[in-house]
């Protein structure tokens, strides 16, 4: 089981090398939402500080739909989903390791970059902390229910789109909680209560995503 | 040993096939003729579990597969009409990715010989988006040289793309399955009996 996770995680990690090009839109794609805000909003200190935090995390959230597709529906196409679910290895484990691959490829890159364009809006050191804190909590989350849209809408046609739909009122509470704690932060209140929610909806999501999606996806071979 | 007991599948008001009943034993073939849209490639869908029948049930042991579902699955070895490669690896990283997924452990060298008896020494290292829909087909089952392990082997069209060589080294492979205890079931087009042994399920 090991070995098989390990093979896969490898596997994955591999093409998403070799499709440098993926991986570099989606950071892109972060650095100019980010970056047009405050081009928007003005230079006003106070409120790019004020709105920043949101306007981070409403990318990192934006990233993560925009690579979903990518998930499954290569494996689906190619027919390698075949050959998962007939691995005789436990589905919810090979469907953790393509989840930690797509976190790797499109939340990884976004929290490194995050603290840099938190900059840009004027955050204190220990808000960047805590950014970066919230974002490592967060984007798994974001990857792991996300997925589960990924895998219900595989063979559909306009997949991505449904993906979004179905996806995006689950996504919501994760941006509240996330956005929300540098918010409380920067306005003096306590941040425990959105850390410990946000963490909370990551161990929800690393222990029903994984079952969720491997329903989905046998479902979807039928 | 493979039972197939009152095997129904509609596909919507499509009858494919009704009452399917019949038996594969180790040491044993099984060849699946029909025109396009008989229902073949489904048949060895539902045999290998991928897809669900209507009525009736398939055994594995004498038992439901539906029963004790993960142990079948890792007495199967299906290869279905998609090679399951990836384009923008070689073809010797898929090999060497894919295999430990199915419970085989070959070395790189293991896995560089395989695909040298195949005829694939030129292009082994070359990304499968470069190689021939042929050299393809040839990589998904130079796979069947580490599945021994796996005893019911359920190949849809593997001769589909293949030259003479590379049917006849096929063919090699699968009589030695067969001759080993292994169970063999497979679609085909060609008009050669290639598997002369394998008995012969029609579906109109």
């Amino acid at each position: 089981m090991y070995n098989a996770f390990l093979s896969l995680l490898r596997k994955e990690l591999l093409l998403a090398f070799r499709q440098k090009s993926d991986v570099v839109t989606v950071l892109f794609f972060f650095l100019i939402v980010s970056s047009l805000f405050p081009f928007a909003v003005g230079p006003e200190p106070s409120t790019l500080k004020i709105i920043g935090p949101g306007v981070i995390w409403v990318g990192a959230l934006l990233c993560s739909l925009l690579a979903l597709h990518r998930v499954f529906e290569p494996d689906f196409s190619d027919g390698s989903l075949e050959h998962l679910v007939l691995s005789g290895e436990p589905l919810t484990i090979l469907v953790i390791a393509k989840i930690v691959a797509h976190w790797v490829v499109t939340g990884l890159p976004v929290v490194i970059v995050a603290p840099l364009i938190g900059l840009q809006f004027g955050l204190s050191q220990a808000s960047l902390v805590l950014l970066l804190g919230t974002l490592l909590l967060g984007t798994p989350a974001l990857s792991l229910m996300g997925s589960i849209g990924a895998a219900l809408t595989l063979g559909v046609r306009g997949g991505a789109a449904l993906t979004s739909i179905l996806i995006l009122p689950f996504y919501v509470p994760i941006l509240i909680f996330g956005a929300g704690a540098v918010v409380a932060d920067l306005q003096g209140l306590s941040t425990e209560g959105h850390i410990f929610v946000l963490l909370a909806m990551l161990c929800v999501s690393i222990a029903l995503a994984p079952l969720a999606i491997a329903s989905a996806i046998k479902i979807a071979l039928e | 040993m493979l039972d197939v007991k009152n095997l129904g599948f509609s596909r919507g008001k499509n009858i494919l096939f009704e009452a399917l009943n019949f038996s594969v034993v180790p040491g044993s073939a099984m060849r699946v003729l029909g025109s396009n849209g008989s229902g073949k490639t489904t048949l060895l869908r539902l045999l290998s579990g991928l897809s669900r029948p209507d009525r009736g049930m398939v055994c594995w042991g004498g038992d439901p597969v539906i029963k004790n579902y993960s142990d079948f699955v890792k007495s199967v070895n299906f290869i279905g009409h998609d090679d399951g490669l990836k384009k923008q690896l070689t073809a010797a990283e898929n090999l060497k990715l894919m295999l430990p997924l199915l419970g085989a452990f070959p070395s790189s060298q293991e896995v560089d010989l395989a695909l040298d008896a195949a005829g694939l020494e030129a292009v082994k290292n070359r990304l499968v988006m470069h190689i021939s829909a042929g050299q393809k087909r040839r990589v998904a089952l130079t796979r069947l040289d580490f599945m021994s392990h796996r005893a019911l082997w359920i190949l849809d069209e593997p001769f589909t793309s293949l030259d003479a060589v590379a049917i006849s080294s096929l063919v090699e492979k699968l009589n030695k399955h067969i001759e080993s205890g292994g169970l063999l079931i497979f679609t085909t087009h060609q008009s050669i009996d290639v598997i002369p042994q394998a008995v012969s399920l029609v579906l109109d």
